[in-house]
């Protein structure tokens, strides 16, 4: 049947058109009775009305690219951002930076388009780069994503200037600074973020991509390890990122690549390598490449062979390598949509885990051994400089996808008993909160429970996320 | 044996890069990238190296900062490099174009093999390397896809024409330009890429070619006169239709009529 | 020679007959269709030159077609551009045409650069429009930059003018024409070169890559069941085109990988597209926004490819499919 809608309607029925709302990349799949998709700060207070009178709980969608299912329902009502992508206004500053405001469901690769069209060769940018371009920058505030970059660039509230939440009570708020950390990284729980003013800065003049190859996993822990210890810098450069993958996730990749455009045409992999560690360095040629020397030095003590290291440099190169370790999580998540088909309780299960008093290699063997005692098969990608690493379990049947549950909540364990961080950058959301259930410090759920009092009493707003 | 490889040094993006007002093409703050079919030439030549172990020459034609693509190819694995440069050059079409690499390469040597990407992603005329050969008075073949076979003496290649292939042999000189399936590009060596940075790269002016004569190079050398840029004609965004059944189908047959206007003679 | 002069001694429009195995490529008849409206606007004749073996026999398939002469060119080579252009020049070199069109197909373009330099001349590549100005200039219009810029492109000073043309663009004409056609035959046996076509391969045409395909049908989450692609597929091969699928389709493991477009897949361009139940979501149009016939048919007034396709179509998949492949059957 053809199906048209009236003029003024705001909000549809669910029905099986709109399935794919209901699921996001952690492949779990919730249920809703409605949707909407406003299109301004307007329609997303009468859309709030009407669902408030009916206490029927909204759920508050971006670009759906979260693995922690924070943004698939569990009941109630969708509110879906993906139209709310227009850049409202701009301004250049005196000293060659600049700020742009957007709504809050834009995704990346429209925001990078739109930077690029205002500013043109002023050459500014959003620093956080979470890889996955069609997130939108309303979901990567909310989850407070770090991305490749955080190690130099830091905070995502750094580059921040102004906030618009619409709350419960239906009225928009300008968040001051001293409450960005209000909605930043909670998760929608305290307000729908509907309008973002970004501070841009500008791009290094040049950033160089270099990527080497290790034969086996121990020798690029140590390679991490003494460049952690002494990480090189000049004075022109900087290391910008630096990144691990394992030879699960490059098998992964290197298996999806014929059919995916983006690295396609990245030529393949030598079967040898076990491992690789992709490092950006950001500034000027002269300052990159003594840091590039010195990284290379010490690749080659850890038996890299110097010849077969990648480097490019160049937007559009960086973009290809950029592309190449996003397919780490994205093939893991394919992985898993694959085994959902045949058991659909299946859904991600990865680590957002940092811990800072131990060995890289300490680390790594501690995932390892966990993975054979359980048996279990597992990819490791992840941010080299700040032992924070995504371990993904591939689970081939229910059965291990408890099992990998039970050893997640291990060494979540152990990583609270050693000042280690359990959640650094995918949120909570539904599917953390079910596994690291009982784990999570009184203090810290108390803070959350404190918001939602302060600015959602009637848990109107993502119920279920986190609490 | 010597292998000479043309690179052209082209803007990242095709999307969006002409005022639509004036119909200016607006390069300011667009990064620019080696034209990516010509990449794949150059990886042609370096397979050809690792059998003959040939020396590889690189030509850019282009400002100063085309000598980027220089780099490029050095970090690849490129020996030598020339950028082909001179405001006498500026705003040569093909016939320009082609007379301008000609006598810039026979300036240095005489090479066995001319290797050239199938296209450039701006211009995308595919026209250079033959009329190259035609300068040169040497043979050439486009749309290579394969290397069957390469000595010190002659090649072996594939040839993609409409609806079948062409199995070519040819002694040297010759002039070859290869399809983008032929190989995937490797990446850049950081080695090289550390090196390639201090490495020299030479400079062809008009000064250095045989024929000074800058009458024949650049606007004055070109044949063809671009009168006017403009945007391409959109197809015209429709509203809404709802049309069920026959008539839905009859729309979306009319619509692929009108695209495809032309029918296949029978003969 | 004086410029004026050499543009008043040069008359004709030729046309070269892309000659292989027997066949007449059909983007020649397309040329002849061309040079006819061009040769009414500036009052010149049309001539024909094709090369190959057995190359006479196109004598028939002249027949009705306002064709002045036509020169044929005897060879026992398979295609290679240096020995073509040898008899290509020497039909010039005899009727000295103002123009010249050749197919913007892989030979027409190997052939017609080699041709250009010869005469020192302009050579436009794969038009998409031509047209006569008042002084007898050709009016080439191209695209460039990938197709987002169209350029507008004279020869003024020196003849020929060449242009390759690109395929299935210009609208072939009927033969319905008397015209008492003089045909000239030569050969080109002594024309030398140390290259040589040494085989000619057939070409495996199971590419299966949805990326090289002008047509596309793409079926979307509106597609209830996995057989009910099967009609899909044979709709895509009726029209002469691929099938592929959203990502959707990809997840219900009804669709490989290979076949999917979007962010996660394949990035495509033909020159048309017919979606099915395709709702639209960014990960998919960021994988086909360019392509520049988008015709999408959902059920869903509100689905977001109506904003991206140039013939939004609120109709039934199920309703509509049946119908075109009843049609294109008939």
């Amino acid at each position: 049947m053809v199906y048209v809608s009236q003029k003024n309607e705001l909000i549809f029925p669910i029905s099986e058109k709109y399935e794919e709302y209901l699921i996001d990349e952690s492949k779990f799949m919730g249920n809703a009775e409605s949707i909407s998709f406003p299109k301004n700060e307007d329609e997303i207070i009468s859309i709030l009305k009407i669902m408030k009178e009916k206490n029927i709980p909204i759920t508050i969608q971006g670009g759906k690219t979260g693995i922690v299912g924070s943004a698939v329902p569990l009941e109630g009502h969708i509110m879906n951002l993906s139209y709310m992508n227009n850049v409202k206004e701009y301004e250049i500053l005196e000293d060659g930076t600049g700020t742009i405001t957007v709504e809050s469901g834009i995704n990346l690769i429209d925001l990078k388009k739109e930077i690029l069209r205002i500013f043109k060769e002023k050459a500014l940018f959003w620093p956080p780069e979470p890889t996955e371009t069609s997130a939108t920058v309303g979901g990567i505030i909310a989850t407070d994503a770090k991305g490749i970059n955080a190690f130099v660039y830091e905070n995502i509230q750094k580059y921040i200037k102004e906030l618009r939440v619409v709350r419960a009570s239906g009225i928009i708020e300008v968040v001051s600074k001293e409450d960005f950390n209000k909605v930043i990284g909670k998760e929608g729980i305290t307000g729908v973020i509907s309008q973002i003013t970004l501070k841009l800065i500008k791009k290094p003049s040049e950033i160089w991509g270099i990527s080497f190859f290790f034969e086996n996993e121990e020798d690029a822990s140590n390679f991490i390890d003494a460049v952690r210890n002494d990480v090189p810098k000049s004075e022109t450069a900087f290391i910008g990122a630096f990144e691990y993958i394992d030879k699960t996730s490059l098998n992964l990749i290197e298996g999806r690549k014929p059919t995916m455009a983006k690295i396609k045409e990245l030529p393949d992999i030598d079967e040898n390598f076990e491992c690789m560690c992709y490092i950006e360095i950001h500034g000027e040629d002269e300052g990159i490449e003594e840091i590039a020397g010195n990284l290379m030095e010490t690749a080659a003590m850890y038996n890299s062979d110097p010849d077969t290291a990648w480097a490019v440099s160049g937007e559009t190169e960086i973009e290809k390598t950029r592309a190449f370790r996003h397919a780490a999580p994205e093939t893991a998540n394919l992985f898993i949509e694959e085994k959902r088909r045949e058991d659909k309780r299946i859904t991600k299960l990865g680590t957002d885990m940092s811990i800072p008093n131990i060995s890289f290699l300490d680390m790594i063997k501690k995932y390892r051994d966990g993975l054979s005692k359980y048996g279990l098969n597992g990819c490791i990608f992840g941010h080299g400089l700040e032992n924070h690493l995504h371990v993904n379990i591939l689970p081939n049947s229910y059965d291990e996808y408890l099992k990998g549950i039970e050893l997640i909540r291990e060494w979540a364990k152990y990583y609270l008993e050693n000042n280690g961080q359990i959640v650094c950058e995918h949120g909570i959301g539904k599917l953390k909160k079910k596994i690291f259930e009982g784990m999570l410090s009184e203090e810290f759920i108390n803070n959350y429970k404190i918001l939602k009092k302060e600015f959602d009493v009637d848990m109107i707003w993502n119920r279920g996320n986190i609490l | 044996m010597k292998i000479a490889v043309f690179m052209k040094q082209v803007p990242a993006y095709s999307e969006g890069n002409m005022d639509e007002k004036t119909g200016v093409i607006i390069r300011a703050g667009l990064p620019s990238i080696a034209n990516v079919y010509d990449v794949v030439a150059l990886e042609t030549a370096l397979r050809i190296k690792e059998i003959t172990n040939a020396e590889i020459t690189v030509f850019t034609m282009g400002p100063d900062k085309a000598e980027d693509v220089i780099r490029e190819a050095y970090s690849m694995g490129a020996d030598k490099g020339y950028l082909i440069c001179d405001k006498a050059f500026a705003g040569s079409d093909v016939l320009a174009t082609s007379y301008t690499l000609s006598q810039a390469v026979s300036s240095v040597d005489n090479f066995d093999i001319i290797l050239c990407g199938k296209q450039t992603t701006d211009g995308d005329t595919a026209q250079v390397s033959g009329a190259v050969a035609e300068w040169l008075g040497i043979p050439h073949m486009n749309w290579v896809c394969e290397i069957i076979n390469v000595t010190e003496n002659e090649i072996n290649v594939k040839c993609q024409l409409d609806g079948r292939l062409s199995v070519i042999q040819t002694a040297y000189p010759c002039i070859l330009s290869v399809e983008k399936s032929i190989f995937t590009p490797r990446m850049p060596s950081l080695k090289l890429k550390m090196s390639s940075r201090k490495k020299e790269i030479s400079k062809i002016t008009l000064d250095d070619l045989n024929d000074k004569n800058e009458n024949n190079y650049g606007l004055k050398g070109s044949a063809t006169k671009v009168r006017k840029i403009f945007p391409p004609e959109r197809t015209a965004k429709r509203d809404i239709v709802i049309k069920n059944g026959k008539d839905g189908a009859d729309y979306i047959l009319e619509i692929f009529k009108n695209t495809f206007n032309s029918k296949e003679e029978n003969i | 020679m004086n410029i004026n002069l050499e543009k008043k001694s040069s008359k004709g429009i030729l046309v070269y007959f892309e000659f292989f195995e027997n066949k007449i490529h059909p983007v020649s008849f397309e040329l002849l269709g061309e040079a006819y409206r061009l040769s009414e606007k500036s009052n010149e004749p049309v001539y024909v030159v094709a090369i190959g073996k057995n190359v006479k026999v196109i004598k028939n398939a002249l027949k009705g077609y306002p064709v002045k002469s036509a020169y044929f060119y005897e060879t026992d080579n398979y295609f290679q551009p240096d020995i073509y252009e040898k008899g290509v020049s020497d039909c010039i070199n005899k009727i000295k045409p103002s123009t010249v069109l050749i197919g913007g197909t892989a030979e027409g373009r190997a052939l017609a650069p080699r041709l250009a330099v010869l005469y020192k001349t302009g050579l436009t590549a794969d038009c998409t429009e031509l047209d006569i100005d008042e002084n007898g200039n050709l009016v080439q219009i191209r695209p460039a930059f990938g197709g987002n810029i169209m350029a507008k492109i004279v020869t003024e000073n020196t003849r020929p003018q060449f242009a390759t043309v690109r395929e299935k663009v210009m609208k072939p004409i009927k033969p319905v024409f008397s015209y008492d056609i003089e045909y000239i035959i030569g050969n080109i046996n002594n024309a030398k070169s140390y290259m040589k076509v040494i085989n000619i391969e057939k070409e495996d045409t199971d590419e299966n890559s949805i990326t090289d395909s002008k047509i596309l049908v793409v079926a979307g989450r509106g597609v209830k069941k996995k057989e009910d692609l099967n009609m899909l597929r044979e709709l895509a091969m009726l029209l002469g085109g691929k099938f592929a699928s959203s990502r959707a389709l990809v997840e219900k493991g009804w669709t490989t990988p290979k076949e999917q477009i979007g962010l996660s897949g394949n990035t495509v361009c033909p020159e048309i597209m017919i979606t099915f139940g395709v709702s639209g979501t960014v990960q998919f149009m960021a994988g086909m926004k360019t392509t520049p016939n988008i015709i999408a048919v959902n059920t869903d007034a509100n689905a977001r490819i109506f904003e991206i396709a140039h013939y939004p179509i609120c109709a039934d998949l199920y309703d509509i499919v049946p119908e075109l492949i009843k049609n294109l059957k008939a």
